[in-house]
């Protein structure tokens, strides 16, 4: 059958929490099983087997399709990491993506940037949408990251298992990629 | 996503579900579409099970008739009257309620979506008070594609009306795609 492969692509999905990683050699079987395809259907039209025609033609739009959905799927699960997780890929991540993606989230990255500046040089379309309660607030460390340089309150040293008191905006990327935990 | 688009992955693995046709015409040519695919001729009046989506288009053209499945038999919506609830409907295919919509069209329609329907509903009240108060979260194995997401869609809904309630609103959480797998990722 031709659209097996296909199948199996789509199916990959569904087997891991976040995203498989990217099936190079798979999707250029298809799309050499495409090609045969076409070049299959070309002569089934030429020979007016109609039946044939339809099933041959059925065939290449589903490889098409799942192909598409496939990519498509992927870019949306990206769009989403942008969100919750800020500019910067996590390490664990980038070896299921292919270069192009890569390459894609950091152009989605730079448009959601420029955006906001356009909008308000102050403005981060990520962050949470109801007015917070406190300017502080108080965060307990879950990993080991040592010194890092915030914007406002200069220098501050996260040790693991220890409780601090800190600026809501800086810090909330970091609660959003699971180093610090909210604690009040 | 949007539910049954061109792009839904879920709408395109519930099209996958294999079926059981049988070919009314001889198709030359089409012998590809066989199991084992030796043969180079379509024969007419064979048996042979395709992806449903392959089904659907075939029949609309009248070069096969598709079989009822065996989990919308008589004998089988017997059971599914009886009790809806307590079936798992997994067991038969993840996709129990895409597959028979599709397929109304080409089997008894009317009647058979009067039935899922009514087996949907039994189901989703089951499931709703599951998920409202707090219960044995073994109930998932039983659920199907659809009704897994609405399980998880409702878990988050009770516990964001749970931090509404104690006025938590302002609690940044991890995000989800990040929470789910660092866990995995310090194992290795």
């Amino acid at each position: 059958m031709y659209t097996e492969k296909s199948k199996k692509l789509v199916r990959e999905l569904k087997t891991s929490k976040w995203l498989p990683p990217y099936n190079n050699i798979l999707i250029n079987e298809i799309s050499t099983e495409i090609t045969e395809l076409h070049g299959k259907l070309l002569q089934s039209l030429a020979s007016q087997n109609e039946a044939l025609t339809v099933l041959q033609a059925g065939c290449l739009n589903r490889s098409k399709r799942s192909v598409l959905a496939y990519l498509n799927f992927r870019a949306s699960k990206l769009e989403t990491l942008r969100v919750e997780n800020g500019p910067s890929i996590p390490p664990h991540y980038s070896h299921q993506l292919s270069g192009d993606e890569i390459d894609y989230f950091r152009k989605y990255s730079a448009l959601l940037q420029e955006y906001s500046q356009k909008v308000s040089s102050h403005l981060d379309l990520t962050t949470d949408l109801m007015p917070p309660k406190d300017l502080f607030i108080e965060v307990r460390v879950k990993e080991d990251i040592g010194d890092i340089v915030l914007p406002v309150s200069g220098q501050v040293t996260f040790k693991k298992n220890t409780s601090q008191l800190v600026r809501r905006e800086e810090v909330a990327a970091l609660i959003r990629q699971g180093v610090l935990q909210q604690t009040n | 996503m949007i539910k049954g688009s061109y792009w839904d992955i879920d709408d395109i693995l519930a099209e996958e579900e294999p079926v059981m046709i049988e070919t009314t015409k001889e198709i030359k040519g089409a012998g590809f579409l066989y199991p084992q695919g030796t043969d180079l001729d379509l024969k007419k009046s064979s048996r042979f099970s395709i992806p449903l989506w392959l089904g659907i288009s075939m029949a609309r053209r009248d070069l096969a008739k598709i079989e009822v499945p065996k989990f919308f038999s008589d004998s089988y919506r017997n059971t599914l009257k009886a009790d809806p609830k307590i079936i798992s409907l997994k067991e038969r295919t993840n996709y129990f309620f895409e597959v028979g919509i599709k397929l109304s069209d080409s089997l008894d329609g009317a009647e058979l979506v009067k039935l899922l329907y009514k087996v949907f509903l039994a189901r989703f009240i089951h499931l709703f008070n599951e998920i409202t108060h707090n219960s044995d979260p073994k109930i998932i194995k039983k659920l199907t594609e659809l009704e897994l997401e609405l399980y998880e869609k409702g878990m988050r809904a009770v516990r964001e009306l749970y931090d509404w309630k104690e006025r938590k609103f302002d609690i940044i959480r991890t995000g989800q795609s990040v929470a789910k797998n660092t866990k995995r990722f310090k194992l290795k």
